[in-house]
């Protein structure tokens, strides 16, 4: 009678060692996986956008699709910003960056594309971790930028 | 009995620790990986934009077919290079932020046609406090020395030369040429392109590794105790790295602000020039068409109306691809 608290102890402990973890390490591979498929999607839009340094509604629609492909939930989003120097009372000068809209039009060499990639939503291990272990490892993301070249 | 559940117990909790253990690691490496390959793509863009900035002065539109007359200045490269760097990990363009990217930086080389520029620490008064900025440093040149005292510096993209040869006491003598034959013949020195590309490897390597060391020695960074290393001419029987074109190298190492672990991983982002191929539009027969460079014949070059930077703006602007001339190799 005073056996069950160690036989549930031990149930829970069988069950966290051959069901749960398993299970996590593979959901873990599989988030990580689509996280550098992420990565590699923007790479290649920054590369073909900076060449041709426009940006179409139809390289928009390559990526979001290419992101969705990746398995995950993810928001993408692309600015461009345009480089402004200005003079401070020192004498120095200052360069900064504006966000500008890039639909229809073209971008001058020196203009910078950022792209920032955000993971909205629940991927099966962070659910896990949630229900198990209440523990929250915070959003993904990340941004690249790019500068457009000749 | 009861001593084997205590020991089955413990033995499960061992298990369950060495699996949770696994786990922390699992996602540590994730992270690192990622990381690893992120930092990567953002030195190598930093690196890109940072030689772009230094194209910007000059008529690139003549200079892009003929290297020799590219003018490189490379004022701007490092703020445009920690600007992107700063933009990528979403950090604001703060100076402090700006001058805490300068740990990161390792080193770097500029190298252009007729020298090269190092990235160190110089002292610089900013409102009146004296602190120390990386910048380029002087512009060095290729220079040999031979026996006699003569020095000779040389141009790698063509072959001009300027000798500075000892006349008697502390003068010098100067002369320069145009080809390495006038060399040979007025004052005996020969001009031998693996010396010199041999020496413009070991004079840029050890100059890089000299800043680096001395960085090292000011402050705490694990990264800079190894060298940067730049292989040299000799490395295989083609050559690799030979100097020929404007080159901007740049290694960024021991980050530690992205992700939970420091990355003692190094990298290194470098570009070089590459002559760029335009797409030209030109009128024949009455019809408006365009093909790349060096596929269209000398005759018809003559006749070229428009440039374009890829084949869609041409496109876009009436032109149609000529199908016999755009199907050559080049």
């Amino acid at each position: 009678m005073f056996d069950y608290p160690a036989k549930v102890f031990s149930i829970l402990l069988i069950f966290m060692m051959c069901a749960l973890s398993p299970f996590l390490s593979a959901y873990m591979e599989s988030e990580a996986l689509s996280n550098r498929l992420a990565l590699n999607e923007v790479e290649m839009f920054l590369d073909k956008v900076t060449d041709k340094a426009t940006i179409t509604q139809a390289d928009l629609d390559d990526l979001y699709l290419a992101i969705a492909a990746t398995g995950g939930i993810y928001d993408v989003e692309v600015k461009r910003l345009i480089r402004l120097s200005t003079k401070l009372p020192d004498d120095s000068v200052r360069t900064l960056y504006l966000s500008q809209d890039y639909i229809g039009e073209t971008m001058k060499s020196g203009d910078l594309v950022k792209v920032t990639v955000t993971d909205i939503g629940l991927t099966p291990a962070k659910r896990l971790k949630w229900y198990v272990l209440r523990l929250d490892e915070g959003k993904f993301h990340f941004s690249l930028t790019a500068s457009v070249g000749r | 009995m009861k001593y084997a559940t205590v020991f089955a117990s413990m033995l499960g909790v061992m298990m369950l620790s060495y699996i949770v253990g696994t786990h922390y690691y699992t996602a540590k490496a994730h992270e690192k990986a990622f990381n690893e390959v992120y930092l990567n793509k953002i030195v190598d863009y930093a690196t890109k934009a940072a030689f772009q900035s230094a194209l910007e002065g000059g008529d690139l539109g003549i200079s892009y077919t003929d290297l020799e007359n590219v003018k490189i200045d490379p004022v701007n490269t490092i703020s445009t290079f920690k600007d992107i760097m700063a933009l990528s990990f979403d950090m604001s363009l703060s100076e402090e932020n700006l001058d805490m990217l300068d740990n990161y930086l390792l080193g770097g080389v500029f190298i252009t046609s007729n020298g090269y520029y190092v990235l160190d620490m110089h002292p610089e008064t900013k409102n009146g406090v004296q602190t120390n900025e990386l910048k380029w440093g002087l512009k060095k040149p290729y220079s040999i020395e031979y026996t006699g005292g003569s020095r000779v510096a040389y141009d790698l993209s063509s072959e001009k030369w300027t000798l500075l040869k000892p006349s008697g006491g502390t003068n010098f003598m100067m002369y320069t040429g145009e080809k390495h034959n006038a060399l040979f013949q007025d004052h005996g020195i020969v001009a031998n392109r693996a010396d010199i590309m041999n020496t413009v490897n070991r004079k840029i390597t050890n100059d890089v590794n000299a800043v680096m060391v001395r960085r090292n020695s000011s402050f705490n960074n694990d990264a800079l105790k190894n060298y940067l290393y730049l292989p040299s001419m000799e490395a295989t029987t083609g050559g690799a790295n030979p100097v020929l074109k404007p080159s901007l190298l740049i290694a960024v190492g021991g980050v530690d602000f992205l992700g939970s672990q420091k990355l003692s991983y190094r990298t290194v982002g470098g570009y070089t020039l590459a002559k760029r191929v335009r797409v030209i539009g030109f009128d024949q027969g009455g019809v408006r068409y365009y093909a790349f460079e060096g596929q269209i014949p000398n005759d018809v070059l003559g006749r070229a109306t428009n440039f374009f930077n890829s084949t869609e703006e041409a496109a876009k602007a009436g032109f149609k691809p000529h199908l016999e001339y755009i199907s050559q190799a080049k």
